[in-house]
Formats: C-alpha cells, structure tokens, sequence
C-alpha cells in the first residue's frame, strides 16, 4: 500500500505535468494544418455532436494514417480520443455535456494544434414542473408562479422558451395566453375569464410537456356561473 | 466522298478545253471564297463555356449529402474546372484547391499550357461529417489532357487516363467551399494489343459498297429510309457476291433527343435485313459534323453511347468508322484537335466496346497511316491516279504492320459534259478495274456507291450544280436500276475472291 507521502507526491506531480502540457499547448499556435469541424453548433445534453479533424501537409495536401488526438472538456472532465485520418479527415461521434455552457474541442499531434472550435451546449426539453395560481393583490387577478424549470440534467430552461398558458372550463379553451420564462421561472399575471361553466383549470404547456393546475373556481368565484 | 476528292479527266480537246478552263477558274475563284481561313493551333480556340454544362453523376445507394449539396458541390468542380478560369471575389475555393485550380488554369495565349478533359465522371461520398461541416468527395473520370505550344503553333493530346481524384469541400457562412483538389491514383489507358481479337473477323477479304437508297441519300436516307428499296439493293449487294457495305450515321438525326429513338429504330431495322443477306456493315460515325471543340468531347461519347449501346453486339457490324475524311478539316480545325478528338473517341469505344474494331476512313493514301497505332484496322480512300495504285497500297501495307488495310471508297463520275454518257461509263468501269487489279494486298475494298441518287443537298458537296451531277453519277447501277459495266467488273471481282476463298 501507497503511503501518503508518496501519494500526495505523486497527485502533486500529476498535476504539475497536466498543468505543464496544459501551458504548454496553450502556449503554442494553432497550425493551419490541423483543424476541427464540429456540429451541430448548438446542443442539447446528450446529443451526439459530430467533430472531425482534418489534416494537411504543408502544401495542404491531405494526410493519410497520421494518428490525431480529438481533446475535449466534457462536465469538467478533460477527455481525448485517439483517431488515425484517412485521406485528411478522422471523424468522432461526442456526446454533448449534461451541463448547459460550452464545449471546446482541438486536436493535436506532433508539434502540432488546432484550433478551438465551441459548441454551445443548451437546456434540452424540460421535465415534467408545477405552477402555482394564487389570488393577486388586485380584484380578479391571479398570480401565476413556478419554480426554476429545468431539463432532466438539472439545466435551467432557456428563458427564450415560451409557455402556453389556456384557461380551460367544461367547454373548452377559454383563452389563451403565452409566456416569457425569466431565469427558469415563470412569473405572471393573468385576469379570470368574463364568464365559464366549472370547474375551471390552468393549462401549462411547454415544449412536450403539458401541465394542469388546481381547480381554480374558487379564485374566480364571483363571475363563475353562466345565468 | 466529298468536294475535294473527285477525280477530273484530263487531257480535253483544246476548244473544249478553253470553255473548261473558264469553269475551273470560277470554280477555283468560288473555292476560294468558300474556303475556311485555317489558324494557327491554340488552345484557346478549341475551349468553350460548354465544359461547364453539369452533367454530373453519383455513385451509391444511400447519401448521406443531400441532392441539393451533391449537386452544390458538382457544380463547384464543374466550374473551377473551365480550362480558362479566372479567380473571382465570390469564387467558392481556397487553399491547395485554389492553388491547384491556378495552375491547371490555360490563362496565357503566350505560355505553352496544357488542359484536362474529364470524361464519364462519376462523384461519390468518401467521407462525409455528420453534420455536413466538412466532405471528402471522390470523383472518377477519364482524363484527357491536351498541351499547346504557342510557338510552335500547336496543340496535341498528351495523354489519356482513369484517374481517381479527392475534393474536400468545407461549410463557411456563404456555402461549401472546396479546400483541396488532390490526384489518388492514375492509371494510363492499356489496350494491350487487340490485332488477336480481330482475326477471323479479318479473315474475311471484304468486297464492299459504299451505300444510299438512289431516292434517299445522306441525311435523307435515314430521315425517308425506304424500306422496299433498300431490301431490293440489298439483295442486289448480295447477289453480286459483295459481303460487305458502308454506311453512314447523319450525326443531327441519330443525336437530335426527338429523333434518335427513331434513328436507333432504323439502324436496327436496317441491321437486320443485311443480316438476312449475310452482309457486313460498315457503320460511320458523325457524318456531316465537321466539329471537335473539345469541351463538347463529352457529349460527344454520350453521342457514341447512345449508338452504340443497343448494336454493338450485332453481329453484322463489321467495324466503327469514326469520322469519314476527318483530315479534311486538319486546315480549319489544326491537326492536333482532329487526331485528339478522335483519339478520345477511339479509345471510348475500344474501352467500352471492346469486341467492336475501329477505324478513320482517311480522304487519300497520304493521310491512311493517320493514328494508325490507334485505330485496329487502316482504312482510306482512293480517288487518284489508277497509275501507282498498288504502289501506294503496298507502301501503306508495309507500314501499317499486321493491321488490316482497306480502301474504303474508291471509283468515279460518269458525268461528264464533253464525253458520251456510253464512254463514261466504259471508262468508269475501266478504271474500277484496273484499281481492284492492283488491291490485291488490300484487306478489303468498297465502291462509291451503288446507286445514282436523285437528288445531293448543297449541304454535302456545296452549291456549284456541276459538283452535285458528279456526285449524283457514281453509281454502279443506272437511276433507273440498270447496271452499268463497273457493276459487273466488281461482280467479277467478288465472284473471284469467293472462288479463291472456297479453295
């Protein structure tokens, strides 16, 4: 068994040596010929991002059995993977990160290094989320309220989604409203309906997820009967 | 036959012959004026914008590039590939392929420069990024690359061969831009020797007949194309103990989309019945087409494909006579774009047809040895002196090895103002004897024509009237269907070499 001494000399040099390489290739310039392709530029966790590595000679002459390594930091997690190219291109299948920000890819061999290619990483569909329909401040006003809506990694839903909200009695959809999320969290104001045949409820829908609220005829009390 | 390979009779009485001399010097002055201005050889004259025409193909079952980018990207290619292309602002190329577009381009008429053609092109999917970022393309063709030099004057093919390229196209904000244009692998076109292939077809001393129905000649034979008649002179062919005829294939019709099914019709038709008459035939590609841009080379295989295809396997095709006198237009066209054109289109068919013989019936003996380590079998025609024929015939023999030597279209007019139509046709007869005498080393032999024709469009011979009655009394059968003597000097010619083969 490894004393600790030892361990913590060889964690320590460990990280030295990353730290090295790490300077070291961010030090050097990118070499026209390597590049990285990557797509599609805007992800979901979980997709698969398609990167290919192409490399040239200097007269930009495609290479052939050259072994390249595709580098990437996925979740915080450094990752690379080995690949030979074949007449120039060497082509890898990455799954996209589970947290929403972005995903740099390059790639090196020899002397050489590419360039920096990104993929933005989004929220991907939400799961399932609650609202809650509160009386507002003012006379037939309801405040409509969730929490931070979130995809199925814990990614806050793009604020750039919007809610269907339908206000729904026995006879169907009463009216129809959409909203703007605000950081993940959907803050609204919205007025009962003129007139509506209980029981009567909120519909949410965002994305493929649909949600309905509490029965809401008590909130809306005053103008709830037909005559 | 044309304008510039008539025999004319010499030694005229003087009164006649100053009324004569007055006729010659108008035909010389019109001669003159009709006559095309020959150039010097440059590139740059042979090149069109027809190269561009997208006549693109994919191999595969399953794309991963959809229709609309396949078809981006052939039209990339398509386009830098003009052999006088100039780099514009908008131009969809960068990097070694833009380097290499530079290079192939033929920009200066001063510099000596070569172009490739590519024919039958095939693309197909090498490597495709899922997400179309990036593509490498594979692309096959025949390449056909033909140098000019300024100097000189001259342009020549240089070389044919398969070659396999790469493109690698990349996505940028305006579309695919292609990146590198890379050779992977050419191969030089080997036919080996074919004279082994052709040797019982060759066994045969053919005795042959240049042929057109006498009411349908030229582009009218295949438009009208007289079945009865052309039966009956078939049987006529036959019975004279001829095995063979030359035909030829108006390029408009048989090329013309509304028509060639027709024309394809026709020829199968007409292959049948010399079929019947166990006669072989002589097929002659893109008659009255005097051009050879070489940009339109491709069409112009696709021209030979569409013949081709359904008749190859026919087996009364005697051989493919690309070109009737195609030295003829060394003067307008240069003699390197002819002898290339029709190298291109040789070595088409000797690729994809291989069990078809081919030949380029060259308009006199100077010119017979023409492509002769192309073509299988030498062919050309005789319109000379009968004085030095066999001299001519042997020295040509010796120099075309162990091809086979034939003399594709021999024989003469009886028209003629200053001497009996009787004694022209004696004479007719008497000259096509003397010439089968001597073509005894010939591997085959075919007369100008069978028939006297009715009527010859300016198209062929031009517009002077005593051009057409020449050309309209060659026939070995008078218009009303009679044989002249010539007929039965061939007749005895061919009952000769049957006898001869039968023992």
């Amino acid at each position: 068994m490894m004393n600790r001494k030892k361990a913590t000399v060889s964690l320590l040099s460990l990280i030295m040596s990353a730290s090295f390489y790490v300077t070291a290739t961010q030090a050097q310039a990118p070499s026209d010929r390597l590049q990285v392709y990557a797509g599609p530029q805007t992800a979901t966790p979980g997709q698969n991002i398609s990167v290919t590595i192409e490399m040239t000679d200097v007269d930009g002459k495609s290479s052939h059995d050259e072994t390249v390594k595709l580098i990437y930091i996925s979740d915080g997690v450094s990752t690379s993977l080995s690949g030979k190219v074949s007449q120039g291109l060497a082509s890898f299948d990455v799954p996209a990160q589970r947290r929403a920000g972005r995903m740099i890819f390059n790639a090196h061999t020899g002397d050489l290094i590419s360039n920096q290619t990104p993929v933005k990483v989004g929220a991907g569909e939400p799961v399932t989320f609650e609202f809650t329909v509160e009386p507002s401040r003012n006379t037939n006003l309801l405040d409509i309220t969730s929490d931070v809506i979130r995809d199925a990694f814990g990614n806050p839903v793009s604020d750039q989604t919007l809610i269907a909200l339908d206000w729904i009695d026995q006879g169907g959809v009463k009216q129809s409203e959409f909203v703007q999320l605000s950081n993940g969290r959907m803050t609204y104001v919205s007025s009962c309906p003129d007139a509506y045949a209980a029981p009567l409820k909120i519909r949410a829908v965002l994305k493929n997820v649909e949600v309905f609220s509490s029965e809401l005829s008590d909130l809306c009390a005053g103008r709830k009967e037909r005559t | 036959m044309t304008l510039d390979s008539l025999h004319i009779t010499k030694r005229l009485p003087a009164t006649i012959g100053a009324l004569l001399s007055g006729v010659v010097f108008a035909g010389f002055v019109s001669s003159v004026i009709e006559t095309p201005v020959s150039s010097n050889e440059y590139l740059h004259e042979h090149l069109t914008s027809s190269a561009s025409r997208v006549d693109q193909s994919w191999e595969g079952d399953a794309f991963e590039l959809p229709l609309q980018d396949r078809q981006k990207l052939a039209t990339i290619v398509m386009e830098l590939e003009q052999p006088n292309w100039t780099p514009a602002s908008d131009s969809a190329v960068t990097g070694q392929a833009l380097t290499a577009t530079k290079e192939a381009a033929c920009l200066l008429t001063t510099k000596p420069c070569a172009v490739a053609f590519r024919l039958g092109r095939e693309f197909s999917e090498l490597h495709i990024n899922k997400d179309l970022r990036v593509a490498n393309v594979k692309e096959t063709s025949l390449r056909v690359t033909f140098s000019s030099d300024p100097e000189f004057a001259t342009v020549s093919i240089d070389e044919i061969a398969n070659e396999t390229r790469l493109f690698r196209f990349y996505q940028t904000q305006y579309g695919w831009t292609q990146k590198t244009s890379e050779v992977l692998e050419t191969k030089l076109i080997d036919l080996g020797n074919r004279k082994d292939k052709f040797v019982e077809k060759f066994s045969t001393n053919f005795v042959g007949i240049n042929y057109y129905p006498a009411s349908a000649s030229w582009k009218e034979f295949w438009t009208e194309f007289p079945v009865e008649e052309i039966r009956l002179d078939l049987e006529t062919i036959a019975n004279m103990d001829s095995n063979s005829i030359r035909i030829f294939l108006n390029h408009d019709y048989f090329d013309n989309a509304d028509t060639q099914a027709e024309a394809n019709a026709k020829l199968s038709i007409f292959l049948d019945l010399c079929a019947e008459q166990n006669i072989q035939v002589l097929v002659t590609l893109f008659d009255l087409r005097p051009d050879y841009t070489l940009s339109n080379m491709s069409a112009d295989v696709d021209h030979i494909d569409q013949v081709l295809a359904s008749i190859s396997h026919h087996p009364n095709i005697l051989g493919i006579d690309i070109k009737n006198q195609a030295d003829l237009d060394f003067p307008t066209w240069g003699q390197g774009v002819v002898e290339g054109w029709l190298t291109v289109m040789a070595r088409h068919i000797q690729i994809q047809y291989p069990d078809v013989p081919i030949t380029v019936g060259w308009s006199n003996p100077d010119s017979a040895l023409g492509l002769k380590d192309v073509i299988d079998f030498v062919t050309y025609h005789e319109y000379g002196h009968v004085e030095g024929f066999s001299d001519r015939l042997d020295a040509i023999k010796t120099e075309a090895g162990d091809k086979p030597v034939m003399i594709t279209e021999l024989g003469s007019t009886i028209w003629n103002p200053f001497r009996s139509t009787r004694a022209a046709e004696v004479k007719q007869a008497s000259r096509l004897e003397s010439q089968l005498r001597q073509s005894i080393a010939a591997d085959g032999v075919f007369v100008w024509t069978l028939n006297d024709f009715q009527h010859v469009g300016s198209d062929v011979v031009g517009r002077r009237p005593w051009r057409k009655a020449q050309q309209r009394h060659f026939g070995l059968l008078r218009s009303n269907g009679s044989a002249r003597p010539s007929k039965n000097v061939l007749q005895a010619h061919a009952e000769n070499l049957a006898r001869q083969s039968n023992d």
